[in-house]
């Protein structure tokens, strides 16, 4: 396998220019959003609202007020899949569709994918779309065709602030580490990073949050959907173990049964 | 505060709509209707299977219709073969994390078991006399392998009625994944809702009485029981109860569930003269039409509100 490589996403330097976005939508020639989905969100700068089939990278804004609006901030975070480590949309595509990449990227392979929608609800991120055009599931590929050739990803690079940074995992979480001791020491006591292996194993594409994930809509502790699963079969054996008695109570009564037989084989011989 | 809910909203909804419904309906009402001609079966007297036999009618073409419904379902439906091939290395596709692999093999392998009762049901109604098929269908019900061939596809037919909501409770949307009771519900249903087809499906027979009484026995049983259950179902969904509690869908979940597909029909079997001869039919059709709101509610509830829905 190649390095494990990744993005860090620094919302410190964020500047909510969309460049990242347009960039991707180019490169991966993503179509414009069908009409019925056209519309005005009315929430701050944001016209996306989510990342979808045709939007692969979605910047998120959050303004926030006090009580009485004297002071405010404006928070911005540049989205996208995350290529976990423990990749939920993964473990449930029932076909193999999604696949890990020699570069340790999540990747769907859209020869295999039948489109049954399942990594929709396996993503905790909600990342992940089936496109009505293709019919295949669609998400950020972290630029697999560039990585190929030895290029960054098309947003690592129109990112004008470096917001975006490409490169090796670990360095790459060397250099958050390094901003984020600069950012507390800057008094920004909140500052934290999202994606260390305590999220999903790690978090290829990680983030430099200026607040607690909750404020920028990023679960605090996501999981994988098998998490459930183990419970719920044991729930079904029970279930299963109970209507079984129930149905056998119901039609026991062995004698009533052979007295009717009996009576047949009676009539049977009259 | 955030101005929005990004959390709430950022939860894709998978779309699945009518097709996926209808599926878990019929495949909840094939396996159901297959445990219970099998438990009457290995129970019962001669007398009795004669009735109960008439429920292995339904498995075939009710997993044949599900087999249909699932595929219409996908996006690329041409591609419905990559569930149980990897053609990239050319080898089965199976894949224990995932109940839609495990189901979509399920189905395959009830679906085969369906088949031979089908088959032993048209042999016990005379219509299929081909003396190796009729010996074949019988050493599978009666004879020396009928009680592994049964027990088999019970276990296959309780996968079936339970992996969709095993597969509903794998996933992220809170509806879905707060409570771990969906996989019972939908069998203690399916259950209910075979039994009531059963019941619609005998005739009225003096050597069937027994049959009849042992059938509705069991179906208010299993009304009891999912009453039970959907209510501690609501109860441990928690701050997720209004996904399937309130709104439109509650409303459906009380009025047409509870009440009229539940508690209506438990009256009918307390009072079984209430509407005269039709008072059996009527509750069975009830039961039915609950078991098919019931998965309605379950299913789109949850998903409503959530992008893609
Ligand atoms: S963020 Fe979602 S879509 Fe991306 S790898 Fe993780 S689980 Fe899969
Ligand atoms: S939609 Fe495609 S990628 Fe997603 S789970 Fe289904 S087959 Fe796998
Ligand atoms: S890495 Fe490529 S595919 Fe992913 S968001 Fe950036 S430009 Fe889009």
């Amino acid at each position: 396998m190649a390095e494990r490589v990744g993005m860090l996403i620094d919302t410190s330097t964020c500047i909510g220019c969309k460049a990242c976005g347009v960039a991707c939508k180019e490169w991966n020639e993503l179509p414009m959003a069908p009409e019925d989905k056209v519309e005005f969100k009315g929430l701050s700068y944001d016209n996306q609202g989510h990342l979808s089939d045709t939007n692969w990278r979605h910047v998120k804004f959050i303004e926030q007020f006090n009580e009485d609006r004297s002071d405010s901030r404006w928070l911005f975070l540049s989205d996208s899949c995350k290529h976990c480590q423990q990749a939920g949309c993964m473990e449930v595509c029932p076909t193999n569709a999604i696949i890990r990449t020699e570069f340790d990227t999540v990747f769907i392979d859209h020869d295999t994918c039948i489109g049954c929608r399942y990594c929709v609800t396996g993503c905790p991120f909600g990342v992940i779309q089936v496109s009505d055009i293709k019919g295949t599931a669609q998400k950020c590929t972290l630029c697999y065709d560039r990585l190929q050739v030895g290029e960054q990803p098309a947003c690592a690079q129109a990112c004008p602030t470096d917001c975006i940074e490409f490169g090796e995992v670990d360095s790459l979480m060397k250099l958050a580490e390094g901003r984020e001791k600069l950012l507390k020491s800057q008094g920004y006591d909140n500052v934290r990073i999202y994606g260390k292996s305590d999220i999903l194993g790690g978090l290829n594409v990680f983030y430099l949050l200026l607040d607690k994930p909750d404020v920028y809509g990023l679960p605090e502790n996501p999981q994988l959907p098998q998490k459930n699963m183990m419970k719920s079969y044991t729930f079904s054996i029970a279930g299963m173990v109970a209507t079984g008695v129930l149905a056998l109570l119901a039609f026991r009564s062995r004698r009533m049964s052979h007295k009717a037989d009996a009576d047949q084989d009676q009539d049977k011989a009259v | 505060m955030n101005p929005y809910d990004y959390f709430t909203h950022q939860l894709n909804s998978p779309s699945w709509h009518w097709e996926i419904i209808w599926y878990f309906f019929v495949a909840g009402i094939a396996a159901g209707s297959y445990i219970t001609a099998s438990i009457a079966q290995l129970t019962g007297s001669k007398a009795e299977t004669g009735g109960s036999v008439r429920g292995y009618l339904l498995g075939l073409p009710l997993v044949m219709i599900g087999g249909f419904l699932l595929i219409i379902d996908l996006d690329r439906p041409e591609r419905f073969l990559h569930m149980l091939w990897y053609f990239p290395q050319n080898i089965p596709m199976f894949k224990a994390s995932t109940p839609m692999s495990l189901g979509g093999w399920a189905l395959g392998v009830f679906g085969m078991f369906a088949a031979f009762s089908f088959l032993y049901a048209l042999v016990r109604m005379e219509k299929v006399t081909t003396p190796v098929l009729v010996k074949f269908a019988n050493a599978l019900h009666e004879g020396p392998f009928a009680k592994v061939n049964l027990i088999l596809g019970m276990l296959a037919a309780f996968y079936l009625a339970t992996y969709t909501g095993v597969l509903a409770n794998t996933s992220h949307l809170p509806g879905w994944a707060a409570s771990p009771l969906i996989p019972v519900l939908f069998l203690v249903s399916g259950m209910s809702a075979g039994m009531a087809v059963m019941v619609l499906m005998t005739p009225k027979k003096n050597e069937l009485e027994e049959y009849m009484h042992k059938l509705e026995r069991a179906d208010t049983y299993m009304i009891l029981f999912e009453l039970v259950v959907l209510v501690t179902f609501v109860a441990s969904l928690g701050r997720w109860w209004y996904t399937v509690g309130s709104g439109l869908y509650g409303t459906l979940l009380w009025v047409v569930v509870v009440g009229l597909g539940l508690l209506v029909p438990l009256a009918m079997k307390w009072k079984p003269n209430l509407l005269g001869q039709r008072t059996a039919v009527v509750s069975s059709i009830l039961v039915i039409i609950g078991g098919y709101f019931l998965r309605y509610v379950v299913i789109l509830g949850p998903q409503s509100g959530y992008n893609g829905f």
